[in-house]
């Protein structure tokens, strides 16, 4: 057994081969294994472990989940927009989902840390009882105030007696996000034309295309005013970004309607609705994608 | 820290921001900041999630939960890591996350070819994405009836690991993430990690060990060739580099 009293387990082998066994334990490891075939073999297998695992393909991510996560993001910068801050401060649950999205609780935070709806959440329970307290000691100084002068003085600091509101109070306290200048909805207030083309849109040249015709054109014959749906799909998809097209064409033969912005196109369903975007497909435009 | 996966700063033309930049712009109201930095990086937070997680739904789920966590903590990151270190460290959280949720139910494969159909539609049926990462892995593309199975069995047996070993396992072994870098997404040391591999990849043995390598000869399978009892005197493993190696 070369000192060793017994064979090195598996996991023995493996953290030896990992470097993580030092001093005498390690070069007694070391001994057995020149001389051990069958832990010899176990540790010839052990490397050649990492390889099968490494020979798997990336998986290609589906446009549909970056559609639905883009979706996602921009219904929560819109849930923040509208009133700057005040939309997130009071929210505790799990984030907001593009409809039709399934999205149960947030994960947790690294090791070690409270996760995030535990701190949001004492910061609101917290807010409330400062309140009381600075309440409370206003009442005190205006009750001793009176009871020294005599008089009916009704206030007293102004500090105390007008306690920072909570949402100012966690509002200071740092929750992320953007606090304004944030997207609105304002796609169905001021709707937009659909350009309608002739155009067939292909997979593989998608972004191409659309590039193309940012660029030069859709070509379009003539415009359409957008159907009700259509409007309530683009807002969801483009969280009221500036749009550069909505066309009306054809994407691998199937009728289609493409939305761009300055960063992103979709193309989506005729049938495209705010609750089911029907995305079948999604470009990035931006420079350098 | 050089995340492969990722385009470096230097490659990112100069009229682009830096994923720093973009993440100050989205603190700072830049409604769409956060959307873009997102897909700089989607490709390989996708494969982290839906290898750690190995469902696809499950994954888009926990990908989707990581990003609006990360787009709402934004003003908390206070840039002691590379922003693709924290945006990766969410995603494996969310991930591991899922995974102790559902440590209840498990998969099992019966062994027939109804159900591995189904499992492989599940698991890589998905539609091809018009996003392309740059991965130190292989690049994705269509998978045979070898490899789909293969992956399969790999699938099953990362079941049986506790999720930080899975995690770790998935971003070194599968993903091709370096030691230090797993450390820091991780938030634990190098001989942490070093350890969650030994200990993942002595449990995964027993479950793989008859697989090859996808493209490879059908002979070399891990065991082939190196089993005493099959009278196959294994070639001498350099031990010596297993301890200077990196895990």
């Amino acid at each position: 057994m070369n000192g060793l009293p017994r064979h090195p387990g598996t996991e023995e082998i493996a953290e030896f081969r990992a470097g993580i066994t030092d001093g005498a334990r390690g070069d007694l490891v070391a001994a057995h294994l020149a001389e051990c075939l069958d832990c010899s073999s176990v540790s010839a297998r052990l490397e050649r472990l990492p390889l099968i695992l490494a020979a798997f393909p990336q998986p290609a991510l589906p446009a549909s989940v970056e559609a639905r996560v883009m979706a996602a993001l921009a219904a929560e910068s819109r849930r923040i927009a509208p009133d700057g801050t005040a939309g997130r401060l009071i929210e505790v649950g799990p984030a907001s989902a593009a409809p039709g999205t399934r999205l149960p609780g947030l994960p947790g935070l690294p090791e070690g840390g409270p996760p995030p709806w535990f701190t949001r959440q004492r910061r609101i329970l917290i807010a409330p009882l400062g309140v009381l307290i600075a309440a409370a000691a206003c009442l005190l100084l205006a009750f001793v105030g009176l009871r020294l002068s005599g008089q009916g003085h009704p206030g007293g600091p102004a500090a105390g007696g007008r306690a920072t509101p909570a949402r100012e109070r966690v509002s200071a306290g740092g929750i992320a996000g953007p606090r304004e200048n944030s997207t609105s909805p304002v796609l169905r207030e001021r709707p937009f034309p659909v350009l309608v083309s002739s155009a067939n849109l292909q997979g593989p040249t998608l972004q191409a295309q659309v590039r193309h015709q940012l660029t030069v054109g859709p070509g379009a014959d003539n415009q359409v005013t957008p159907p009700r749906t259509l409007v309530g799909c683009v807002d969801q998809l483009t969280a009221g970004s500036r749009l550069t097209l909505v066309e009306e064409a054809t994407y691998q033969s199937r009728p289609v309607y493409v939305i761009a912005t300055r960063n992103r196109a979709w193309v989506v369903g005729r049938a495209c609705t705010p609750a089911h975007p029907a995305v079948l497909a999604s470009v990035a435009l931006s420079p350098g994608r | 820290m050089p995340m492969d996966g990722r385009p470096s700063q230097e490659q990112l033309s100069v009229d682009q921001p830096s994923d720093a930049e973009l993440l100050r712009q989205h603190v700072d109201g830049d409604p769409e900041a956060f959307g873009q930095l997102f897909q700089r990086h989607s490709a390989r937070l996708w494969a982290v999630a839906l290898r750690t997680v190995g469902d696809p739904e499950e994954a888009a789920d926990a990908l989707q939960e990581a990003m609006i966590s990360a787009f709402r903590r934004a003003g908390d990151f206070r840039g002691r890591s590379a922003v693709t270190t924290w945006l990766h460290r969410i995603v494996v959280n969310a991930s591991v996350d899922r995974l102790r949720r559902r440590s209840g139910r498990s998969v099992n494969w019966s062994g027939d070819e109804e159900a591995l159909e189904t499992l492989a539609a599940r698991g890589g049926g998905l539609a091809s994405s018009t996003v392309t990462g740059i991965s130190p892995g292989s690049p994705a593309g269509p998978e045979t009836a070898d490899s789909v199975e293969v992956r399969l069995e790999v699938d099953t047996a990362l079941r049986t690991l506790p999720p930080q070993q899975r995690a770790v396992l998935v971003l070194v072994d599968m993903l091709g993430y370096p030691v230090a870098d797993v450390a820091e997404i991780l938030d634990v040391s190098v001989g942490t990690v070093k350890s969650r591999c030994a200990r993942g990849r002595a449990r995964l043995l027993p479950h793989l060990e008859h697989l090859r390598k996808p493209g490879s000869d059908p002979a070399d399978t891990l065991s082939s060739g190196l089993s005493p009892e099959e009278g196959n005197r294994p070639a001498s493993p350099n031990v010596s580099s297993g301890q200077e190696g990196g895990v």
